[in-house]
């Protein structure tokens, strides 16, 4: 996706989610003027941005929205309950549109009808009176907007970096003439350099355009959006010379005299009118520019006002910068922790003392940064309003969702990731959690079922609780389930903690009915491990008609993790410390029940045992191999027991070092099917350690096993 | 001399910028065959403008020919197809 197609595809998610809340806001119908305009503004928004792309079913499709939207907004149409749900449906399939769209997807049969559906709906809650107007005009392919036509003039000058930003000034020309006509465009050529000094890569050009059309100022500005830091935009109406004598002060020396050689502006002379010579196709006539109303006067003009409040503005950065700011910075981490090191050999504390306080100061550079990628989880949770409201509506139910902590901080990718696992859970809690009306009136409690999503930061870890008043986990079912599945023993004696978590174990479902929301019994199990694949730890709780608390307990970011580092071979591993369970020196106590060297048992237990070395084919040299069988009661072999889920495995290595914090890095492509290793960190010494993936190791060794 | 490629854009504009300067300095009458391509971008103005602007300098003839629609069209919008004599 190209860069300007990725900023559509961000800025019209975003729209689309500022919809989605308002009309959430106003299911029930609304009179509320600020949320209607609100919903207007991120259509509004919407249509022009696709009519930058030339997406035109998008444009459309939002065009017919947006007319009714202005209905509703001037007091003709209502906003009742129906109507919302028409403009979500609309919403839903201009997501789908826009998906499709970005994608380069040709639009189904399917997609098509609903669109032409959904469209003729838009134009049966027009007001009569407007519906054949609407008619006649929906046959043009882009539809103004009423009001009057102004004559603009627009001065683009660029910053030498635009051409980079990836969006073409001749695409944003054609879109004006969507949006009504250029009278006239002077391309300002003084600054091209010849030919020997021209970088090509660099911006020199400007244009000066008469611009005639029923967009305002800020619709024209907003056109710019999306390019606003690379462009310097002056538009203004093109009666008012004041602003004609302001730009002169502003732009080259040169311009007062193109322009007036343009016959776009003229000093106190009589104009005149027979030589108007055009020196290019799309000059019109300036004679048939009609004169626009008396100048207004505007606030004096100004590229965009960046107004710096107390708590800062944004930045739309892209994270891969952030990410390779993160990664720059904790090299100078493990650089610095080099030096010291090397200090400490030398003896010498003035070079100690340095090299730690540079040490402090490069840490708290490196948390500023992650900082960097925190965000709020509101904007991401609010989005589970829609989809509990959507499945209470399925499933006839009365359900009450609530958010709180929202404003917690998380890192942004967890977050991301976050978002099918929460889904899962929501859906879940709605489906099997809430009973229904007549169950919670039989029962004595609230007809109205509760789920509450709720996030707060607990000891450095990020807590996540979703909550809800439903039936609780039914043990008894779960169980009798979980041992016709075989999943447990029937002799096992579990606590009510390990019955509970059986819900995540894959295969089980203990719903009657298999709906289309859940009950499949896969998902469940999907959800553990995609949090754990966060380094996330779930715990769930229950009670029987009081309701089911769900816990999440994730890491505030991925990039850096407490690792264990040990060595195997030639080659150091990190574990993360997490996931093991014990270390143990690999004595005869052990050894000797070890079967055929693959398994090993501790405490009557036997578990599989995965030599690393031989796993990755260590080619140890023959010396080496001979000092292990000779000296065999000397050689210190260490097992490392890691688990995952109800699973362990223990892996023999050659030495164990201790715990250290390491900063994760990707191995690239090229290692990225390399079994049980998701990526590398460089230690303190330079040297590269890999981290070991631990539950794609035990899968690979139970997979074996079976 | 004839441009290959089917894009005068920013992706490409080193590549034509070389090919073309290498041309520049050869002959006294530049003439680019621009029958290939079939989209240009500000980049590609701006080059092209620069190279008429330096002929112009060294008293060198300057000719595009077989231009396309597309691109006649792009160069109308721009307004530099006066610029270029087209």
């Amino acid at each position: 996706m190209s860069e300007d197609l990725c900023f559509f595809y961000e800025d019209a998610t975003d729209q689309l989610q500022y919809m989605e809340n308002a009309l959430l806001d106003a299911k029930d119908g609304t009179q509320d003027k600020e949320k209607i305009a609100e919903i207007f503004r991120a259509m509004h928004t919407m249509k022009g941005n696709a009519g930058m792309f030339g997406f035109e079913d998008l444009v459309n499709l939002s065009h017919k929205a947006e007319n009714l939207l202005d209905d509703v907004r001037n007091g003709k149409v209502e906003l009742d309950a129906n109507l919302s749900s028409l403009f979500m449906s609309v919403k839903d399939t201009i997501s789908l549109l826009v998906e499709e769209c970005v994608n380069g997807i040709e639009l189904d049969q399917t997609t098509r009808d609903t669109i032409v559906s959904l469209e003729n709906e838009l134009l049966n809650k027009m007001p009569t009176s407007e519906q054949s107007k609407e008619l006649e005009s929906s046959e043009e392919e882009m539809i103004e907007d009423e009001g009057k036509e102004i004559l603009w003039h627009i001065s683009l000058r660029f910053e030498p970096e635009f051409l980079r930003s990836g969006m073409d000034i001749l695409s944003i020309l054609k879109y004006f003439l969507k949006r009504g006509e250029i009278l006239l465009n002077i391309p300002i050529l003084e600054n091209i350099p010849f030919f020997d000094h021209l970088d090509p890569v660099q911006t020199y050009m400007g244009f000066e355009i008469d611009f005639q059309s029923s967009l305002t100022k800020d619709d024209i500005i907003e056109i710019f959006e999306f390019v606003e830091d690379d462009v310097d935009l002056i538009v203004f109406e093109h009666s008012d010379k004041k602003e004609f004598e302001d730009l002169f002060t502003k732009r080259e020396d040169k311009l007062k005299e193109i322009l007036i050689e343009n016959f776009t502006y003229e000093e106190d002379i009589e104009p005149d009118e027979t030589s108007l010579v055009p020196t290019s196709n799309l000059k019109k006539n300036i004679e048939s520019i009609p004169k626009v109303q008396e100048a207004t006067t505007k606030t004096k003009n100004q590229p965009k006002p960046q107004s710096i409040e107390d708590n800062g503005f944004f930045l739309k950065v892209n994270s891969k910068k952030i990410d390779e700011l993160i990664n720059k910075v904790s090299e100078m981490v493990i650089r610095n922790s080099q030096i010291e090191g090397y200090a400490q050999t030398k003896d010498d504390e003035i070079l100690e003392d340095m090299t730690n306080a540079m040490g402090t100061l490069l840490e708290d550079v490196r948390d500023s940064v992650m900082n960097v990628r925190m965000v709020q989880v509101k904007d991401s949770f609010i989005k589970y309003r829609r989809i509990v409201s959507d499945t209470a509506l399925k499933l006839n139910k009365d359900i009450d969702f609530i958010l709180e902590g929202e404003n917690t901080e998380l890192d942004k990718s967890v977050v991301e990731k976050l978002s099918d696992p929460l889904t899962h859970m929501i859906r879940n809690s709605c489906d099997h959690g809430i009973e229904t009306t007549l169950q919670r009136v039989e029962k004595g409690k609230d007809p109205k079922g509760k789920v509450i999503l709720r996030s707060y930061p607990d000891a450095g870890t990020i807590v996540i609780e979703l909550e809800d008043d439903g039936a609780g986990i039914d043990k008894d079912a779960v169980l009798k389930k979980a041992i016709a599945n075989n999943i447990v023993n029937e002799n096992d004696k579990l606590s009510d903690q390990e019955i509970y978590m059986l819900i995540f174990s894959a295969g089980l479902s203990t719903s009657q009915n298999i709906s289309d929301i859940s009950g499949r019994g896969v998902g469940m199990d999907v959800v553990r491990r995609n949090i754990e694949d966060l380094r996330g730890v779930i715990d769930i709780n229950s009670k029987k008609d009081i309701g089911s608390k769900i816990t999440i307990r994730l890491p505030l970011t991925l990039a850096i993790i407490d690792g264990f580092l040990v060595q195997s071979g030639h080659s150091k591993f990190i574990i993360p410390v997490e996931t093991i369970s014990q270390c143990i020196e690999l004595t005869d106590e052990y050894r000797s029940e070890v079967k055929g060297a693959n398994t090993i048992n501790i405490r009557e237990e036997v578990l599989p045992l995965l030599n690393l070395r031989k796993f990755y084919k260590d080619n140890i040299t023959p010396d080496e191999l001979e000092i292990e069988n000779d000296e065999e009661d000397e050689y210190r072999q260490n097992v490392v027991i890691v688990r995952y889920s109800s699973y362990e495995v223990g892996l023999l290595v050659d030495e164990l070092y201790g715990q250290q914090q390491v900063v994760i890095k990707s191995l690239g492509g090229m290692f990225s099917n390399v079994p049980g290793i998701s990526g590398g960190t460089v230690l303190g010494s330079g040297e590269i350690a890999l981290i070991l993936d631990i539950p794609k190791l035990v899968e690979n060794q139970i997979k074996k096993g079976e | 001399m004839i441009l290959e490629n089917e894009k005068f854009t920013i992706h490409l504009i080193r590549d034509i910028y070389k090919n073309i300067k290498d041309e520049f300095d050869k002959v006294d009458n530049l003439s680019i065959d621009m029958k290939n391509i079939s989209e240009i971008d500000l980049s590609g103005l701006q080059l092209l403008v620069s190279l008429k602007k330096s002929c112009d300098k060294e008293n060198k003839g300057f000719q595009l020919i077989n231009i396309s629609d597309e691109l006649l069209y792009s160069f109308e919008l721009s307004g530099i197809d006066s610029i270029l004599e087209i």
